[in-house]
């Protein structure tokens, strides 16, 4: 692993030192690389401090040097947060807080990809289901039953896209004879959630520096014989809120 | 859920970079052409990246052969570990 800036090594250094950083920083203080891989941020007037810096992202790449995946975002200030590339690259991210829901027809184990956020982070809702035998709920797409959804209560404080739903399966139902498309055994449900800026968050920054995202989970379940109500279950995370870092490195090498 | 090795050695390591992507300070003039959005990603999915050979913050040379694991590299491009 390795990451690449427009900096000075002496820059880098500094930095590694103040972090503990353990892997290679490489500089590119001429944006040699940085145009080589063809992302030169063009929007930046020569003669600025920014001059040079690239559009932040990530490559995954095979032992070739083959790109595998990649993460970029629209806007500069926000970023993919490491643990939602490991979830979507390794299908997993360890060491935050579950919470786990048991209902008679399913088991639901919710978490975040991080316990701590910052501003204009990305990162990610994890929802796991485990249904047991001969039960089923239905996916989106499904007509005449209410397909599982995973809803936010909308906030100011973040962005959220559509959730993120995995392929189903299809169901023959012989007694109505009917194809229904369908959720069984394990399955994830994945909601990306980008942070506001500092400025929209400056009020839970100067005070719990706590904020809680809320929502719920609808779906209805069938098993073999019987096709139960609607249910309806609350949501809820809590994310500890950290300010962006602003340390520098000594005036003397700065840009 | 299992952990492959490779990923749980990224954990250790990805511990740091949120410090490195979000290093946001800067005290700079806000200016229109700061949002803009990405030209270009760069390679896309399937190709090759470019060679490269630098300094690392130890002054070592690094290319890529002398980064990559046994199943590739995890490259990242961050605007400064400065600003």
């Amino acid at each position: 692993m390795v990451a690449i800036t427009y900096d000075s090594a002496e820059i880098l250094a500094d930095f590694t030192k103040r972090r503990g950083i353990t892997f290679p920083l490489l500089s590119d203080p001429k944006s040699e690389i940085i145009r080589a891989f063809r992302i030169l941020n063009t929007s930046v007037p020569p003669g600025h401090m920014w001059y040079g810096v690239p559009y932040p992202g990530t490559y995954i790449v095979d032992q070739n040097g083959v790109v595998r995946s990649k993460y970029f975002e629209s806007r500069y200030q926000e970023r993919y947060s490491a643990p939602t590339i490991l979830l979507r690259e390794f299908g997993s991210a360890a060491g935050t807080r579950q919470t786990v829901v048991k209902t008679d027809h399913l088991e639901l184990q919710y978490y975040s990809t991080r316990d701590a956020i910052r501003p204009s982070l990305r990162f990610t809702l994890v929802a796991d289901f485990q249904l047991p035998p001969k039960m089923h709920v239905y996916a989106p797409g499904v007509k005449n039953y209410l397909p599982i959804r995973l809803e936010l209560d909308p906030s100011s404080n973040f962005a959220a896209p559509p959730a993120e739903y995995p392929k189903s399966e299809t169901l023959y139902l012989p007694v109505i004879d009917e194809k229904v498309p369908v959720y069984r055994g394990g399955f994830r449900i994945t909601q990306d959630i980008t942070m506001a800026g500092g400025n929209v968050l400056r009020p839970i920054l100067d005070g719990s520096r706590e904020m809680k995202i809320t929502g719920k989970l609808l779906y209805q379940a069938c098993d073999d014989k019987i096709c139960y109500l609607p249910q309806d279950i609350p949501l809820e995370w809590t994310l500890k809120v950290e300010p962006l870092d602003t340390d520098r490195v000594p005036e003397s090498i700065q840009h | 859920m299992r952990l492959a090795l490779g990923a749980i050695w990224m954990m250790g390591c990805l511990a740091a970079v949120p410090l490195l992507a979000q290093s946001q300070g800067g005290g700079f003039q806000p200016e229109p052409w700061m949002g803009a959005a990405p030209t270009s990603t760069g390679p896309a999915v399937g190709e090759k990246i470019p060679s490269f050979r630098a300094l690392d913050q130890n002054r070592r040379w690094q290319d890529f052969n002398s980064i990559r694991g046994p199943k590739g590299a995890v490259i990242m491009f961050n605007r400064s570990a400065d600003w």
